[in-house]
């Protein structure tokens, strides 16, 4: 029973250790899009909250949560409450595996790959769920388009981590950035990292295929009618996604964290400042485009890089 | 908690989620339920260390296909009332499945306890006949997976032993059965296509055309096709 309490109180530590660092990201990740955003248009980008603009995350969290909840009266209320938390749970959840160092992770689990593909498909169901309970045309049209989109991204994505486990020969997340000692995937798997670059930006619903909050020109998508908390809850675990998907990038081809820490993190940065760098560049895709780039050009790429992996992989040995 | 009382508590879920999916009316709330079901059975698989079975289990059945029916299920519109009036029907096979549930208790139960404790064979004996006994002893015989995986990860296993080594003849004709649904579902469906639209002429699906179509060809601008 001793026991049982002992590793109920570490676990309780070890992750509100990585909640509360995923949760600082997430507050200065928004602060850095807007600065790299500014620092490319010429601006100056927030800078009145603190010292040049470092506090402005608090205060729109703060702003976000002091807001009033709003539940529309025909909304499936149990449903409606329940979709942002799974989106937000998932998002941590996700983070359980990615190692912080060498041997600070708070999972190491054998398939630890296939752990995240197989946690991140969950999260298509908070989005879903929340356009559905809801009970707004817009909403629903916006959630559905949304699980569509991820849906259909997740294949090209998962057959481009594939072909990674095949070359590393592990599912283990560890063992992959052992592997890149010597040379990073980079270099022999290029056109795989541009492929599950595009996917990453559509998985985390990035621009150019922001369409499930794509404003101007569809209303919004699956989180018209959340506000304050709920829409906080969607807004972090979006952040959240990003983030792991540019960690993740850097430790299927960059290297990931081996030896030096700093080094590490600043890979990470700079997958992260790469995708803000595609939002102030790019226009946003039209839906019809996206599904065409999803179904006729990457899935067949991403099948053919997966083959030729394989097949040299079998050549080799 | 030991692990036979997690194994428990899960069944117990599984059960509760299994009453709710026959008796609720909307069907949203049935594929949710679905779909916790789907999740306790990844647990059962982590509890006995299988993490890449558990985790290829939610990457299929919930990411892919509970998707896929949630999807279906929430853009049809649903009428409540005629199916409160179907539910009755369903009444009697309430008992016919609490009847077999308890059944697999009894066979989870008392193969639980032949196959991983031997010993416990000797406090059920007064319920078997001596011989069935010593048949019972002398039962494994078979090739044990829990101590290959055990042994090494499971994924290797599952590779190096289990679908590609001994199990591959049943693994290519679960491919072909696969193959064949794909192909069934398309060609009724290509058949209903063309019973509904005679006057279309184009019947068969042209895939060079369909793959070899563009966008500058198909999409044209407003102004540009006046």
């Amino acid at each position: 029973m001793e026991n049982m309490l002992y590793i109920i109180i570490e676990g309780g530590l070890k992750s509100l250790i990585v909640i509360i660092g995923l949760l600082i990201g997430v507050a200065f990740a928004t602060l850095l899009e807007r600065k790299v955003m500014a620092a490319m248009q010429k601006r100056r980008g927030p800078n009145v909250v603190g010292f040049v603009g470092l506090l402005q995350p608090l205060a729109d969290g703060l702003k976000l949560v002091l807001k009033e909840t709003i539940i529309p009266i025909v909304a499936d209320k149990l449903i409606y409450a329940i979709a942002p938390i799974l989106t937000f749970t998932i998002s941590i959840v996700l983070w359980s595996v990615i190692a912080v160092g060498v041997q600070s992770v708070f999972a190491s689990i054998n398939s630890g790959v296939i752990f995240i593909l197989a946690i991140s498909s969950i999260g298509v169901y908070g989005i879903i769920l929340a356009g559905w309970a809801s009970n707004s045309k817009y909403a629903f049209l916006g959630g559905l388009r949304s699980a569509a989109q991820m849906v259909s991204y997740e294949v090209a994505l998962g057959l481009i981590i594939l072909s990674i486990i095949t070359y590393a020969g592990t599912v283990n997340l560890q063992e992959i950035m052992e592997n890149q000692e010597k040379v990073w995937f980079i270099i022999p798997l290029l056109p795989g990292f541009l492929l599950a670059f595009i996917s990453a930006l559509t998985e985390t619903n990035r621009p150019p295929f922001d369409l499930p909050e794509a404003e101007a020109e569809l209303v919004s998508g699956y989180n018209v009618e959340y506000s304050s908390t709920g829409f906080a809850l969607f807004f972090l675990g979006e952040y959240a996604n990003i983030i792991l998907m540019s960690v993740l990038l850097s430790v299927f081809f960059l290297g990931g964290i081996v030896s030096n820490k700093i080094l590490g993190a600043m890979k990470g940065v700079g997958m992260l400042c790469s995708f803000i760098w595609v939002r102030a560049t790019l226009p946003r895709y039209r839906y019809d485009q996206l599904m065409y780039l999803g179904w006729k050009s990457l899935l067949p790429f991403a099948l053919l890089i997966y083959i030729g992996v394989i097949s040299m992989v079998l050549i080799i040995k | 908690m030991s692990t036979l009382g997690l194994l428990i508590m899960l069944l117990g879920i599984i059960i509760m989620c299994t009453l709710v999916i026959l008796r609720s009316v909307n069907p949203i709330y049935s594929i949710l339920n679905l779909i916790v079901i789907y999740g306790c059975y990844a647990s059962i698989l982590l509890t006995v260390e299988m993490e890449f079975l558990a985790c290829i289990y939610i990457l299929v059945n919930v990411g892919a296909i509970a998707v896929l029916f949630l999807f279906i299920v929430m853009m049809i519109n649903i009428n409540i009332v005629e199916i409160q009036e179907t539910m009755k029907k369903y009444n009697i096979y309430m008992i016919v499945g609490i009847i077999g549930v308890v059944g697999l208790l009894g066979i989870l139960i008392t193969n639980y306890q032949i196959r991983i404790k031997e010993e416990v064979i000797a406090d059920f004996s007064m319920f078997l006949i001596n011989s069935e006994v010593v048949q019972l002893q002398a039962t494994p015989s078979y090739l044990d997976f829990y101590s290959l995986f055990v042994e090494t990860t499971d994924i290797r296993t599952m590779g190096s032993n289990v679908i590609y080594g001994s199990y591959s003849i049943w693994f290519i004709m679960a491919c072909i059965i696969l193959l064949i649904g794909m192909v069934g579902v398309i060609y009724i469906t290509e058949d209903l296509i063309i019973e509904k639209r005679t006057l279309n002429e184009r019947r068969r699906q042209d895939i060079n055309s369909q793959v070899l179509r563009e966008y500058k060809i198909t999409i044209r601008n407003y102004r540009e096709s006046k």
